[in-house]
């Protein structure tokens, strides 16, 4: 197998002491992250994002995805212990995995998610790294409507599956496609919406996005309800997590339920884990009540073994559609395909022609960051539990530091200094009033490509909007997209039903 | 020093500014008489979201309309994409209008408006929000009140880190910014705390100054 071949290849990459280093340095990051809640692994992408453009390249995607990972390692321990998810990707593993806390099985419950992260992960990447050459082949026959398809699939199925209204997703589209919009048209040179500003003639630097929106308006949203935060209470972890044998066969089913939950969700673009997490515990929770002996409610180890699995099963896949079809599925994937293109890569079917040495580093350094986690997480999970102790205003107040930093070194400029404050505060009052920031990201990065692929579509039809979806997989691609908001508008309408009764 | 953005047309998103800087302003000299209950998040049928969309609409429509366009030799132009997002933009927030004005009238239904407090919409998209005690769909939490002060604050130490970075240098602007921002979530060991800021100012100095080489402002502290 040739991909084997090319595997090895990367592992001679991803294995050299500098780079290992950068995994390391990025698994450590993106757990950090991950256990400090409201901060999530797209933030901490975003704001490593300048900095790691003193680095070269291969070393700091190979960060870039151990920080990616990392996150969603970390953020369950927080749930855990404290019953407050680092992350939405870890609400569902918090549910059942704080009840086995309180009931004196902490480590238990870390070590299960712990190894639940690690398997769905491992399966997906496994995945990834046997599928992506067959499927960058199979794409690489796909023309601007073929593209063109895959964006408007990755629009309409954020809009309407993230946000709890269709409207705010749209809202969040319309902000990102707006923004999306600033700077020199690439195909005729018009300058468009710069206002006359000469450092918008690039557009809008997708660092100082995602930096604004995710980082800087987190730090002004936690400003704003200081006054309810709380204080944390902990549960004592007694003992190494570890797991016995039966617990282990107890959980081992759910794990791998959970990755098969996980897979196929990250190449549908849904905003991340949040959906695939709760199907799997939904799933085991269903196949629980028929035991004779129902756990959940009581801290049943499924209930966090299922979750945790399909969580970085996700985010696998999620790497592998970035990779092949530079299509990302999540805010995060976004930010990483921002860091791909300031690092002058392309994603695409044609990656593994034109960057194969990256890309493939890239996938082996995924392995690589998975047992560096494994090994970071499992007996440590305690410790990092510690780092809840960093009293919340020097959390945000560094946060703010490292954002202004970021920004002023990426280009100097005191222009984007006071677009990052402006973006901050309407980051603010998207959070303030539930609009969802994924679709935001998307639209800013994914905008320009569906316009470039929508116009080279039709200057070759000569007009004809039938050729948008003339080819067989533009037709796949539009009918799963059909199938996918009718499953969410049959979702919305049912779980309005609820309500109302 | 409530004002959080940089005044004037300098910097380019101002399109989307007066929404923005009004909701904030509207929303604190709501917030000032205190209301035990009041809900923490917007309340029903706010129209900021809608207002700040339509901000976005209101400087598409400018672009487009001012939009000097070099045709392109073959297929649609560059007005083109900007047309279609023309119109999802006010599609959308004329929806966002419609969708307030219905959870408004479910709200006052539901008898919640506090006597007096804002039950008549008066101003328009752009309008105050109404603070609606109790009762509220959503999902961030109960019984907390919006701090509008703390986030002012935060915006207003960072508008001032940006003004004075060049002029005085990373290790004081950084400084500044980091003991600001403590001090605007609540941190109360003032001297502490610049320590803490100091500290942290000059590692980033030395670390992604010295370290990596980015290059930071030295400032007044570079004539020494």
């Amino acid at each position: 197998m040739e991909a084997l071949s090319d595997l090895a290849g990367g592992f001679s990459t991803a294995l050299t002491p500098m780079n290992l280093v950068y995994v390391f340095l990025g698994a450590l990051l993106g757990t950090a992250v991950g256990v400090l809640p409201g901060l999530g692994s797209a933030m901490a992408v975003a704001l490593l994002l300048p900095v790691t453009f003193a680095l070269d390249p291969t070393g700091a995607l190979i960060m870039l995805a151990g920080v990616y990972y990392g996150g969603l390692f970390g953020d369950s321990i927080t749930g855990i212990l404290l019953n407050t998810p680092g992350n939405s990707s870890a609400i569902a593993t918090t549910i059942e995995g704080h009840k086995m806390a309180l009931d004196g099985r902490a480590s238990q419950a870390l070590a299960t998610s712990a190894i639940g992260a690690f398997t769905g992960g491992l399966i997906a990447t496994t995945v990834v790294a046997l599928g992506a050459p067959l499927f960058a082949s199979l794409a690489s026959a796909f023309g601007p409507a073929e593209f063109f398809a895959l964006t408007a699939f990755a629009f309409v199925a954020i809009a309407f599956v993230v946000a709890d209204s269709a409207l705010k997703g749209l809202a969040a589209l319309v902000i990102g496609f707006t923004i999306g919009v600033v700077g020199i048209d690439s195909q005729t040179g018009t300058v468009r919406y710069t206002l006359g500003v000469p450092q918008l003639f690039d557009g809008v630097g997708i660092v100082v996005i995602t930096v604004g929106l995710l980082a800087l308006g987190e730090v002004l949203f936690v400003a704003s309800r200081r006054r309810h935060v709380g204080g944390d209470k902990l549960v004592a972890v007694r003992g190494r997590p570890f797991l016995s044998r039966a617990e282990f066969r107890e959980a081992l089913p759910a794990w791998l339920r959970g990755a098969g939950f996980g897979v196929p969700f990250g190449v549908i673009p849904v905003g991340g884990s949040e959906v695939p997490t709760f199907l799997s515990y939904g799933t085991e929770r269903r196949l629980d009540a028929r035991r004779r002996n129902p756990m959940f409610g009581r801290g049943a180890i499924r209930g966090v073994a299922g979750p945790e699995a399909a969580g970085n099963a996700t985010a696998g896949t999620a790497m592998g559609a970035l990779i092949v079809l530079a299509l990302p599925t999540s805010a995060t994937a976004a930010v990483l395909l921002g860091a791909f293109q300031q690092f002058g890569i392309q994603p695409g079917p044609l990656i593994f022609e034109r960057s194969g040495e990256v890309a493939w580093a890239l996938i082996a350094s995924l392995f690589v960051g998975l047992f560096v986690l494994l090994v970071l997480n499992l007996p440590f999970a305690p410790l990092w539990a510690k780092l809840l102790v960093i009293p919340r205003p020097y959390l945000y107040a560094g946060i703010s530091v490292f954002a202004g930093l970021g920004i002023y070194v990426s280009a100097g400029s005191i222009v984007d200094l006071w677009l990052l404050l402006l973006l901050g505060l309407l980051g603010f009052l998207m959070r303030r009033h539930d609009v969802p920031l994924a679709p935001v990201l998307i639209a800013v990065i994914l905008g320009p490509i569906a316009e470039v692929n929508l116009r080279n579509t039709l200057a070759i039809s000569q007009g004809d909007l039938g050729a948008l979806a003339a080819s067989p997989a533009t037709v796949v691609v539009y009918a799963l997209l059909a199938v996918v908001v009718l499953l969410a508008v049959v979702g919305k309408i049912r779980s309005s039903r609820g309500a109302d009764v | 020093m409530s004002r959080p953005a940089p005044g004037g047309g300098s910097h380019p998103a101002s399109a989307d500014e007066p929404p923005t800087d009004e909701r904030l302003d509207d929303g604190h000299l709501a917030d000032e008489p205190p209301q035990a209950l009041a809900a923490p998040g917007p309340s029903p049928g706010s129209f900021a979201v809608a207002a700040v969309v339509a901000g976005f609409a209101l400087f598409l429509t400018y672009g487009l309309l001012t939009l000097d366009a070099v045709e392109a030799e073959e297929g649609p132009g560059p007005a083109f994409v900007p047309t279609l997002i023309v119109v999802l933009a006010w599609f959308t927030t004329v929806g966002l209008v419609v969708d307030a004005v219905r959870q408004r009238r479910a709200a006052a239904r539901r008898g919640t408006h506090p006597a007096g407090a804002g039950a008549a919409p008066t101003g328009g998209t752009t309008g105050a929000p109404l603070q609606v005690p109790g009762t509220t769909e959503d999902r961030t939490d109960e019984g907390a009140r919006t701090d509008w002060r703390s986030a002012l604050l935060v915006a207003a130490a960072f508008a001032t880190f940006i003004v004075v970075l060049q002029p005085l240098g990373w290790i004081l602007a950084g400084t500044w910014l980091f003991w600001g921002v403590a001090q605007a979530l609540g941190s109360r060991r003032r001297l502490f705390d610049l320590g803490v800021a100091l500290a942290i100012a000059s590692i980033v100095q030395l670390a992604f100054g010295a370290g990596l080489g980015l290059n930071l402002p030295a400032g007044v502290l570079g004539a020494f």
